[in-house]
């Protein structure tokens, strides 16, 4: 009778750790063994440094003070030489004037290119509520800090707000708007950017430089705001506007 | 001496436990069978129960919701105004004007999407509107007010009917939840329709009539039982300021296109339409008998002169008084705690 007992407490103990053996989770790699990667915008409008409150020149050489130039981004991939991709952002809410970075610990990869997006998915934009994100989340109430349309579910994909002077004077007090809100499903935008391949060590780190010229979202080699007319669109109401703001936002970034 | 002492402590402490504004009944709470219409649906992430509720109608008339810590919903949802304020705009925390007439909240269980332009699809989604926009509450995205966090019996409320500390996905909730209890279905009109213990009297069948005509087609828009058919259209006001549907669907075609609001309890809501131009009922029938003013191409096809002589529109606007709810405008459930 003790025999079998024996027996049965040894089949079930056996049973028991084979089950935990089978239940143990993967073990995310030890974070020496990952390779730092940092993502850093290189900001500045034109030739000048970007600064919150700075005061530069359009198109047409009048004076515009830059207030706000906020943007989600998303999606932002590695790419590997396999053209698979390593995630290191879902989202992101950037102040372009807040010295903008990512810092990611990641798989180490022969890397060769970088990938992010404009905007919030179309997925998350509009059919997502805010409130079921705790509050350090990009897309949660808090975390939006105002980049959500409340009276049109959806997030504000990019926004500049500053004012101009349109007299073309000196020394006029800037009292003209410019309000730039653009957010819609189809103002999401992709960037991809070919880069010399490189790989990270684990354990190292490497910093990737995108360049952001705020200028550009005034003026490129195709388009060009005239703050007298082109000054104001929340997308709604003027969303031709909103397009033409949002490719010259898109056109800001590069590669140095 | 000691025996009194600790009857006083008892009663203090017993006063404590019992305050009734913090007590709440965390049941499902169920609608009743309206029969004319089907039970409302209620978000799974939302169980509507009572203390819900008693949260929702606790904040609901909560000005420390707004940055100026004077402005609550209730002050531009005033129940005996059947949940409007009889401003032609809105006017929100620190005198900030908004553009748009404040609308009923009755029976906005049943509507499928929310706002003028219905660029919002949930009640949940709509609560943040008014709680974050400049000219409404303009309360502080980041965080609710120290006042309303420290205050120990929302707290007690919120954890009860959502498991969590007070947040805005609590007062999103809880706020959906009291206004989905907001229902006004029990006018005269209801009484002799539906109920038949009611009979309508000469002028108001007369003005019933007329509603349903094919010279006036009211009835096709405002249709029956909620008196709305959430469409939206271009009814030829001159306004020009607001685009409406536009606003939402960026489409030209939809251009100073509005939802259709409900005629329940519409003596009781003026000023009328989007902007509040209109301040009484009689111009209103006026304006829809002379085919609006705007003559635009987007405006509706039915909104054309009607014809209708003084004795046909006193019946309509007769007919149009069955609708108010005089039991909802004075529910006490509905009043601040």
């Amino acid at each position: 009778m003790n025999k079998f007992r024996l027996l049965i407490g040894l089949l079930l103990l056996s049973i028991t750790l084979t089950q935990c053996s089978a239940c143990k989770e993967p073990q995310e790699p030890d974070e020496n063994l990952k390779a730092t990667y940092i993502v850093h915008w290189v900001t500045h409008f034109g030739d000048d440094d970007l600064i919150q409150g700075q005061t530069y020149r359009d198109a047409f050489n009048r004076r515009l003070l830059l207030e706000d130039l906020r943007g989600y981004i998303s999606e932002v991939k590695l790419i590997d030489e396999n053209d698979s991709a390593i995630v290191l952002k879902d989202f992101a809410l950037m102040n372009w004037f807040a010295d903008p970075t990512i810092s990611v610990s990641a798989r180490s990869e022969k890397i060769k290119a970088l990938q992010f997006s404009l905007g919030i998915p179309a997925a998350y934009n509009t059919s997502v509520d805010p409130t079921t994100y705790p509050n350090a989340h990009p897309l949660s109430v808090a975390g939006a800090a105002g980049m959500f349309w409340t009276w049109n579910t959806g997030y504000i994909f990019y926004q500049l707000n500053g004012k101009c002077d349109l007299s073309g004077s000196e020394n006029q007090p800037l009292i003209d708007p410019i309000a730039y809100h653009c957010g819609d499903d189809t103002l999401y935008r992709t960037l991809t950017f070919d880069i010399p391949d490189f790989t990270v060590k684990a354990g190292e780190a490497y910093q990737i430089n995108i360049d952001f010229d705020a200028q550009k979202c005034f003026w490129n080699s195709t388009d060009t705001m005239d703050l007298d007319v082109d000054y104001l669109t929340h997308t709604s109401g003027n969303l031709p506007l909103a397009i033409r703001a949002m490719d010259l936002y898109q056109s800001a970034f590069s590669i140095p | 001496m000691k025996n009194r002492i600790w009857f006083f402590l008892l009663l203090i402490f017993g006063a404590c436990q019992n305050q009734p504004q913090c007590d709440c009944d965390n049941q499902l709470a169920k609608f009743r069978s309206y029969k004319i219409l089907p039970p409302p649906v209620v978000p799974k992430d939302n169980p509507f129960t009572f203390c819900s509720i008693e949260l929702g109608r606790k904040l609901f008339y909560d000005s420390r919701l707004s940055s100026d810590g004077q402005t609550s919903c209730g002050s531009c949802h005033s129940l005996v105004m059947a949940f409007t304020d009889g401003q032609p705009t809105a006017v929100g925390a620190h005198g900030k004007k908004g553009n748009r007439n404040s609308p009923t909240l009755f029976n906005l269980a049943w509507s499928p999407y929310f706002m003028m332009e219905g660029g919002v699809k949930t009640l949940e989604l709509q609560g943040l509107a008014p709680l974050l926009t400049a000219h409404e509450m303009m309360g502080n995205p980041l965080a609710l007010s120290n006042d309303i966090l420290q205050d120990s019996c929302y707290q007690r409320m919120s954890q009860k009917a959502y498991n969590r500390p007070l947040d805005y996905f609590v007062v999103v909730r809880a706020l959906a939840n009291f206004q989905r209890s907001l229902i006004s279905l029990d006018s005269h009109f209801d009484r002799v329709m539906y109920h038949k213990t009611e009979k309508f009297t000469p002028a108001e069948e007369r003005g019933w009539k007329i509603f349903n005509s094919a010279q006036t087609k009211c009835v096709q828009c405002h249709q029956p039982p909620l008196f709305t058919d959430f469409g939206f259209y271009d009814i030829g006001l001159t306004d020009t300021m607001d685009q409406g549907k536009e606003r939402e669907s960026y489409r030209k075609t939809d251009r100073y296109k509005f939802k259709t609001p409900t005629l329940r309890n519409i003596e009781l809501t003026p000023p009328y339409f989007h902007n509040g131009q209109i301040d009484r009922l009689e111009e209103v029938i006026e304006f829809y008998n002379r085919g609006g003013d705007a003559n635009r191409t987007n405006q509706d096809a039915r909104i054309h002169e009607l014809n209708l002589n003084e004795n046909e529109k006193k019946d309509l606007l007769i007919f149009l008084q069955t609708l108010t709810d005089w039991n909802a405008v004075q529910n006490k459930r509905w009043l601040p705690l």
